[in-house]
């Protein structure tokens, strides 16, 4: 379904209600995949209940321009969009890791965490992990309605995951 | 990718989180090359992105 786009944020597209996939392409081309893979495994220690959580995966599936992918400021505003397309308040729980192949992970978590201040919907709540992995670290961030009903095992998962290496 | 229930450490969660990710990824790259479907959905995007631009 594409959507009627102001001019600060590409097209996207969902195309896919079992995989939960969307997808944008920017002025250069690039193609980029939002995947949001059910991920509920995370709450089985802390409720009985099934939790609507999702892993939201940003893949860039093409990259004509074969290089570093330069700052768009559209980019941002798109994937924003994605999220909030997406996300059912009282419902959803939204898992995101920063991608840690090239060792730009502070760069992309400081980014997460500066849209999310910069245009939080105001009931949402976030919490972040980080954890050593070998010389590296992964980062992770987790966004839910403050109203959620499974909001108090949101945050004893998230205390967990961040003192995971202790 | 749900599984049956298994109680898990904080530190498998990650783990799984991780490879969960990366395996996103590769079949990112591979529906792009090779799902038709998707393709189209990708050249449409693509034809009024380029629309937009030459305005």
């Amino acid at each position: 379904m594409a959507q009627d786009i102001p001019n600060n944020q590409y097209d996207f597209s969902f195309a896919g209600s079992e995989q939960n996939l969307y997808y944008f392409t920017t002025h250069l081309e690039i193609i980029y995949e939002v995947k949001f893979v059910p991920s509920s495994y995370l709450f089985f220690d802390y409720i009985d209940d099934h939790v609507n959580a999702f892993e939201m995966v940003i893949s860039v599936v093409d990259n004509p321009i074969g290089k570093r992918i330069p700052a768009d400021p559209l980019t941002e505003p798109t994937i924003r969009a994605i999220f909030y397309d997406f996300f059912r308040s009282l419902d959803h729980v939204i898992i995101y890791i920063c991608d840690s192949s090239d060792g730009r992970q502070e760069a992309r978590f400081r980014k997460f965490t500066n849209w999310y201040y910069k245009n939080i919907a105001v009931d949402l709540f976030k919490m972040d992990a980080r954890l050593p992995d070998g010389d590296r670290f992964t980062l992770l961030s987790g966004i839910l309605s403050k109203k959620h009903p499974h909001f108090s095992q949101f945050v004893e998962l998230f205390k967990n995951l961040a003192e995971a290496d202790k | 990718m749900e599984t049956t229930r298994k109680s898990m450490t904080a530190r498998e969660k990650i783990r799984r989180l991780v490879d969960v990710k990366e395996q996103a990824q590769r079949e990112a790259q591979e529906r792009y090359r090779t799902d038709p479907e998707i393709r189209a959905v990708i050249e449409e995007l693509k034809r009024k992105n380029g629309a937009r631009h030459t305005k």
